[in-house]
């Protein structure tokens, strides 16, 4: 059996093909973005620091703020800046809350319709429409709560390098809690229904993963980064320990973690920290047996929602009655900083140098996709050995195909403009 | 409303993607939209519909152009759309990927250790550089209620393409406003704004614009009368709109009855009217005199308004015309106590008054602005008349009196007055920019300007003379 398939694939952000070749017994599979390169990291040098965030958070339209939030932390770290407490609460809430809205977008607008044989939202609306309207509200409440944090949904504009330009008072803090609280409501609903799904099985081709260390909790903010083996690192040497390799045939680069191919993302999040996951033990616990299955990152992006949304409120609640102070002061000098964040889709390093008059010397972008791309490949791999060995069709091969990619929710407007370190 | 289905298309090159999520951010409201307006979403990866048609009706165009490839999948998409419409500000402006201008080839060599994998380079640049864009959404990202007005708008029909004087399709947020005076049709209105414009340099405010983005009107607060707004009738909004839109009452259907009837009426002309005059059509003011002559006045009176002014304070601010009197009664009541009344019009039994002024309108239905006057005088060839003299000339008869002539200055003046830096004397004040000669009657000068520079110089000479040798004081 002989067999090319170049599968474009839709409903994920950007433009992306996937190759699978099975030849004789012996299947390759390559990722390939063909998103066009905008070389974000060379646009970024020579700039003014405060300029970086702004581009930086135009890497892409989807997770802007969680490149936003990175940038600024790097330049942060570089600068010395030294945030109040109460800023890093609200920061964190802010990247939390957008994981939630971001996946709340993958699942009901990317990923579900897979699931009920719909070929798009329009479709399911048709199939399952009760499902599809508590998405709806879902997300529109997410985006109300994003929103009034980060004062826009793309591109926020409430935050500078030093912390909120913002007053959050607190009957806007009370604001949010209540759209949080609505919200809870129905993604405690969309969770029962999405843990009931029927996912296809496929063995992880590598269970190496890399997840941003969170000092306290689930997904708080930190600056190290964690490895399955146990080995925890700064942010700043993460280029001993990850290495890049170049790609012909891709926009994106390809990663490795110690030679080893690896993952990032909702999974090795909860792979990481699934325990801390407090008042969802049930789900973690049904969910731990699965969490070599790629396919079960969709499961833990719904866990996630649930428990983004939750905690967001309690810091909230715990923040609304203090008087907050959310800015401190920025001195210009020499630095380097990096910042490591946990982006919608894993983890995210911005990592800059900046010189004494304050212009960025230095940049330096890695993002989840494309880190993600060989295991992508890798997986894809193994699922089309599995399914050569249960003689599927070549439709069936394109479907899980897809499928698949749109499990680790990949994004290529960011995958896209990976740099050579020095 | 006739429904259509609509095929539409969602296209991305070089972006990041964020206008597209904002339109699927719509989420519900965007099906609620399509299954109103019966719309078909043929292409739009990002939601999963895939199916590439040969022809669209609307294609959205979102990132900029920054591969050679993106150059040909842009130019088929144009061949493929009847309506192209750019999201956001990288389709637009080029903006991030046209950052790339800054870095060039090294950019590449710096990110990718030499050549772009996959596509070949070109500086970012918007795609209106390489097609005809029919319209654009501007930000970055989107306003997604903006995208959502403006497929709403072009499923009805009413919708125009970018730089297309087209207003009627929002007939229904526009709103004609009928004064005494001044009115507003707006259905000729092209919302250029200029109109504003002159109303703000005043400091007066009346008018401004209503609703958003394509909605846009103009119109008065709460649509009321321009008399019952801070309007002072200056009438120069009407001598900035370029369509006619905004205009005054016109008398010149009273005036032509007037002449036609057997006793004859008497002209009464104001000096800037007939200064302006002259130098618009390019004539010796002479000549405009004896053309009234010709139209079926009696008599033609060179005419100054101050010239029946009773001064009666010590400090004395006497307004040009009723426009004046409004605005410093709307916009400085603790001057009141020195105001005096408007010159009064006393004009004879069967007489014209012909002026620069729109405010004097309110002083009968007789009043001839000067380009009215104009367009009477269009079918005279004015070049081959006689200069005469007028019959009189009626000189004004404050003297020693302090000019405030523009907003500026009325405005300078008037806190100097509040401040109680001036105590005694006399002002009068001309709210009109560069006076009564640029009043808000005054016709439109056909000639370049070196042309009326040296004309204007002819014409002061001329009415001064005229002014001397037939100078007659009451």
């Amino acid at each position: 059996m002989s067999l090319e398939i170049t599968e474009r694939i839709d409903k994920v952000f950007g433009h992306l093909e996937l190759k699978i070749s099975i030849r004789e017994n012996e299947v390759d599979s390559k990722f390939v973005v063909t998103q066009d390169a905008r070389l974000i990291e060379a646009v970024i040098e020579g700039r003014k620091y405060d300029e970086a965030p702004l581009i930086a958070s135009r890497i892409c339209g989807a997770c802007s703020i969680a490149h936003f939030l990175a940038s600024v932390t790097a330049v942060e770290n570089a600068l010395g800046v030294e945030l109040p407490e109460d800023a890093i609460i609200l920061k964190e809430v802010m990247n939390k809350v957008q994981i939630a809205q971001n996946n709340a977008v993958h699942l009901f607008f990317l990923a579900l319709p897979d699931y009920y044989n719909a070929k798009s939202l329009g479709e399911l609306l048709d199939v399952n429409p009760d499902l599809v309207r508590q998405g709806f509200q879902l997300n529109s409440l997410c985006l109300k709560a994003v929103d009034l944090l980060a004062g826009r949904i793309v591109n926020p504009n409430t935050y500078r390098v030093g912390g909120f330009t913002k007053k959050f008072l607190k009957e806007k803090i009370e604001h949010i809690i209540e759209v949080l609280k609505k919200a809870e409501k129905l993604a405690k609903d969309i969770v029962e229904q999405v843990m009931e799904l029927n996912l296809p099985e496929l063995s992880d081709p590598s269970p190496t993963y890399l997840v941003a260390e969170s000092p306290m909790g689930y997904l708080s903010l930190g600056d190290h980064i964690v490895g399955s083996d146990g080995v925890r690192f700064h942010g700043l040497e993460y280029s001993k320990y990850i290495e890049e390799k170049a790609v012909s045939y891709s926009n994106s680069k390809a990663y490795t973690y110690k030679g080893k191919v690896f993952h990032v993302g909702s999974r090795a999040r909860m792979l990481a920290y699934g325990e801390r996951l407090i008042g969802l033990d049930e789900y973690v616990s049904k969910l731990s047996r699965l969490l070599n299955n790629p396919f079960n990152n969709l499961k833990v992006k719904a866990i996630e929602i649930l428990y983004t949304i939750m905690d967001s409120r309690e810091k909230l609640e715990e923040l609304k009655d203090r008087e907050l102070k959310l800015r401190a002061e920025v001195k210009t000098r020499e630095g380097e900083g990096v910042g490591i964040i946990e982006a919608p889709r894993g983890l995210l390093i911005h990592h800059y140098k900046v010189d004494s008059s304050g212009r960025v010397t230095y940049a330096n972008v890695i993002t989840p996709t494309a880190m993600n791309a060989l295991h992508i490949e890798e997986s894809a791999k193994v699922l089309g050995r599995k399914l050569l060995e249960e003689n599927k069709g070549i439709d069936e091969v394109r479907k899980q195909a897809s499928m698949l990619i749109r499990a680790y929710d990949p994004c290529l407007p960011c995958a896209v403009h990976v740099i050579v370190t020095r | 409303m006739t429904k259509t289905k609509l095929v539409v298309g969602i296209y991305s090159l070089a972006g990041c993607e964020g206008c597209r999520h904002e339109i699927l951010n719509l989420g519900e409201e965007l099906l609620k939209l399509l299954k109103e307006y019966d719309i078909e979403i043929a292409y739009e990866p990002l939601l999963g519909f895939t199916s590439e048609r040969e022809e669209y009706d609307i294609v959205f165009v979102e990132g900029a152009v920054a591969s050679k490839e993106d150059i040909e999948k842009l130019k088929e998409i144009r061949r493929k759309a009847k309506i192209l419409i750019a999201l956001g500000s990288c389709s637009l402006l080029g903006g991030i990927p046209g950052l790339m201008k800054d870095v060039g080839k090294e950019g590449a060599e710096r990110v990718y250790g030499g050549k772009v994998p996959v596509g070949e380079v070109v500086e970012g640049e918007p795609i209106t550089k390489y097609v005809k864009v029919d319209y654009w959404l501007r930000g970055c990202p989107i306003n997604k209620w903006e995208f959502l007005s403006l497929v709403k708008k072009i499923a009805e029909g009413k919708w125009f393409r970018q730089g297309e004087r087209r207003f009627e399709f929002c007939r229904e947020y526009l709103v004609n406003i009928k004064g005494k005076i001044l009115y507003l049709d707006a259905e000729k209105c092209i919302i250029c704004g200029r109109c504003i414009g002159v109303c703000r340099e005043l400091g007066v405010y009346a008018i401004g614009t209503i609703n958003r983005g394509i909605n846009i009107a103009i119109s008065t607060p709460f649509q009321e009368p321009f008399e019952n707004t801070t309007c002072i009738l200056c009438g120069l909004c009407a001598a900035y709109c370029p369509v006619g839109a905004i205009n005054y009452r016109s008398d010149i259907g009273n005036v032509q009855k007037l002449l036609a009837s057997e006793t004859k009426p008497i002209a009464y002309i104001e000096f800037e009217a007939l200064a302006a005059l002259a130098e618009a059509e390019n004539v010796h003011p002479g000549k405009i005199i004896t053309a009234l002559r010709d139209l079926g006045f009696d008599k033609v009176i060179v005419w100054s308004p101050l010239s029946e002014l009773k001064l009666s304070h010590e400090l004395n601010i006497v307004p040009a015309s009723e426009a004046e009197y409004k605005y410093v009664n709307q916009f400085y009541p603790e001057l009141r106590k020195y105001l005096v009344r408007p010159p009064p019009i006393r004009l004879g039994y069967r007489s014209v008054l012909i002026t620069q002024c729109v405010a004097r309108k309110l002083h009968g239905e007789y009043v001839l602005t000067t380009r009215e006057l104009q367009t009477m005088l269009s079918k005279l060839d004015l070049e081959s008349y006689k200069p005469s003299k007028p019959d009189q000339v009626i000189a004004p008869r404050i003297y020693g009196f302090v000019k405030a002539v523009g907003p500026y200055e009325v405005k300078g003046i008037l806190e100097a007055v509040k401040r109680g830096l001036i105590k005694a004397g006399t002002i009068v004040l001309y709210i009109c920019p560069d006076g009564c000669i640029m009043g808000g009657g005054q016709p439109y000068s056909k000639s370049p300007f070196e042309v009326c520079v040296e004309c204007r110089k002819r014409m002061l000479e001329t009415v001064e003379k005229l002014f001397l040798e037939t100078v007659h004081v009451k």
